[in-house]
């Protein structure tokens, strides 16, 4: 059967409040397409599982080959990682929080290829026991790190923001092939210690954690505070890690069926 | 031996810019619909990118499919009219679910639609709508627009059951009263849709489709609105949620 020779890839939905058609606010799992879309024209297959309980996650992930954690507009609630909050309460959304704090730890112990981006990699750190800074304007950094969606447009806010540094020697630098090269950011929390058993592959200049991997380098999962998804054709370093990721899950898919599968070309 | 695994149940979403600037777009699902799947002890399954040319495929990996109700309309083209300008479209969702609906039934995969659902089931048969009932001639179907949301999906009105209908047994008789909440219904059944409930103006409020192989019910009320107290509700999904399980069993049989 030909889907199940495509990887599928779970990617962890958002939840809003919509209006419905007479402007009444009512809950929607929502899901960027930008990330999704991503996925499909790199020839995975992208699903979620909306309103899953915690509880049926490791039977799911039977069929799974890869998560996706993307950017979402909201916050990690600072109760997972012993903080007060210091936003307002519409910054959150419990419900993606109590499906990707067990997701990535299930993923993680079953070895499924993760990819965390943004807000996914705020999820993907607390998940592993790390804490974030809940404000990095406040904090006061030499580096820009959020967008200005008042005076930007879409393109804009995603375009190259600052400068990284890759650690010498590790894995990003083995991916990418480049001490330095530039990122989009759009995020105004990051990073402050890092969850047990990951680490920091890349700094911006301020030295605040832009990329990080789970120890095991025998497959793939990654966080990155940038968004590798969007414009990945024009970026080379976007490019070869979103590749390295749909090489993982294409490993995955071979393992799960016990036979070897050949990788799809891809459309490019 | 039954497999641990739960019925996968396919919910075809809506497309949506939450954003005016954001070219990007954002598919959505009312959480309402995956709480009551998940509820019958059912596990939704959402395609954020699936289009008419995945159908065949995707059907293999699922047990049903749930079309939700939307504040979207059936684009009118579908059925050789034109849209209102007041309309809410979502022509990604329609390619999909036009393919979906008819793959489904003669796929025996299950299928329950709801509201825009029904429609959809309708339309994807050949069937026509009524794009305002309320300046057609029949009652005024909506919801009351300044109440709240337990108000709009309150009761509204009786309908008439087929005695002999399923609708029926799961409602102990042949009245019952459901919610209402749309403008838009069925003019012209599609093919092989049979009637199995009316509203007091006439309008077809549920369809079950003849000769399917399983499952395949739409309905224009909600049944996934507190169906946790209303027994008719509860039985639509109850026995929707029996024809997953059923065909799951079959599938891990295979």
């Amino acid at each position: 059967m030909k889907s199940e020779r495509v990887p599928c890839v779970w990617v962890a939905a958002s939840h809003r409040l919509l209006g419905n058609e007479n402007g009444k606010p009512q809950m929607y799992t929502v899901m960027d397409e930008a990330g999704t879309r991503t996925l499909l024209n790199m020839g995975l297959q992208p699903l979620t599982f909306p309103g899953v309980p915690a509880e049926r996650i490791p039977l799911l992930l039977d069929s799974i080959d890869g998560v996706l954690l993307g950017g979402s507009a909201t916050h990690v609630h600072p109760s997972l990682y012993g903080e007060p909050e210091k936003a307002d309460a519409l910054c959150y959304d419990p419900d993606r929080d109590a499906v990707a704090q067990p997701l990535i730890r299930l993923a993680i112990a079953r070895r499924i290829p993760i990819i965390a981006f943004c807000r996914g990699c705020h999820d993907f750190n607390v998940a592993m026991g790390g804490s974030l800074h809940q404000s990095l304007r406040s904090r006061g950094s030499p580096v820009i790190h959020w967008e200005d969606p008042e005076h930007e447009t879409i393109d804009e806010q995603y375009a190259d923001r600052h400068w990284i540094e890759t650690v010498p020697g590790g894995e990003l630098e083995c991916i990418t092939g480049r001490r330095r090269f530039m990122v989009s950011s759009l995020h105004s929390q990051g990073i402050k210690e890092l969850g047990h058993g990951l680490v920091a592959e890349a700094h911006a200049d301020c030295g605040l954690i832009e990329a990080f991997r789970w120890h095991d380098d025998s497959f793939f999962a990654w966080g990155f505070q940038f968004h590798p998804e969007w414009g990945w054709r024009c970026h080379e370093s976007y490019a070869r890690i979103m590749n390295t990721f749909v090489h993982a899950c294409w490993e995955r898919l071979a393992e799960r069926a016990g036979q070897p599968i050949e990788e799809r070309e891809l459309v490019a | 031996m039954r497999s641990p695994h739960r019925p996968l149940v396919w919910l075809p979403a809506c497309h949506r810019n939450l954003d005016i600037d954001d070219p990007g777009g954002y598919t959505v699902l009312a959480d309402r619909y995956a709480q009551a799947v998940c509820k019958v002890g059912l596990q939704p399954v959402l395609y954020p990118t699936a289009g008419a040319g995945d159908v065949p495929d995707l059907l293999e990996l699922v047990d049903g499919v749930l079309l939700t109700g939307s504040p979207s309309n059936v684009e009118a083209t579908r059925y050789s009219m034109m849209a209102l300008p007041t309309d809410l479209l979502d022509p990604r969702r329609d390619a999909l679910t036009m393919a979906l609906v008819p793959a489904a039934i003669a796929q025996g995969v299950p299928v329950l639609g709801v509201c825009r659902g029904l429609q959809e089931m309708n339309v994807a048969m050949g069937g026509s709508l009524h794009q305002q009932l309320h300046a057609e001639g029949m009652m005024d179907h909506r919801e009351p627009s300044n109440e709240p949301l337990e108000v709009q999906f309150g009761v509204r009105h009786d309908i008439e059951l087929l005695p002999s209908s399923a609708f029926a047994r799961w409602a102990g008789g042949t009245k019952v009263k459901v919610n209402s909440l749309h403008a838009q219904g069925i003019k012209r059944l599609g093919r092989d849709l049979k009637a199995e409930a009316f509203a007091p103006d006439g309008l077809v409020e549920a369809v079950r489709v003849e000769n399917a192989p399983a499952f395949a019910y739409g309905v224009q009320w909600h049944p996934e609105w507190q169906h946790e107290t209303n027994p008719f509700y509860a039985n639509t999904l109850e026995a929707f949620a029996q024809a997953c399980n059923e065909h799951r069993k079959r599938r891990s049989d295979e």
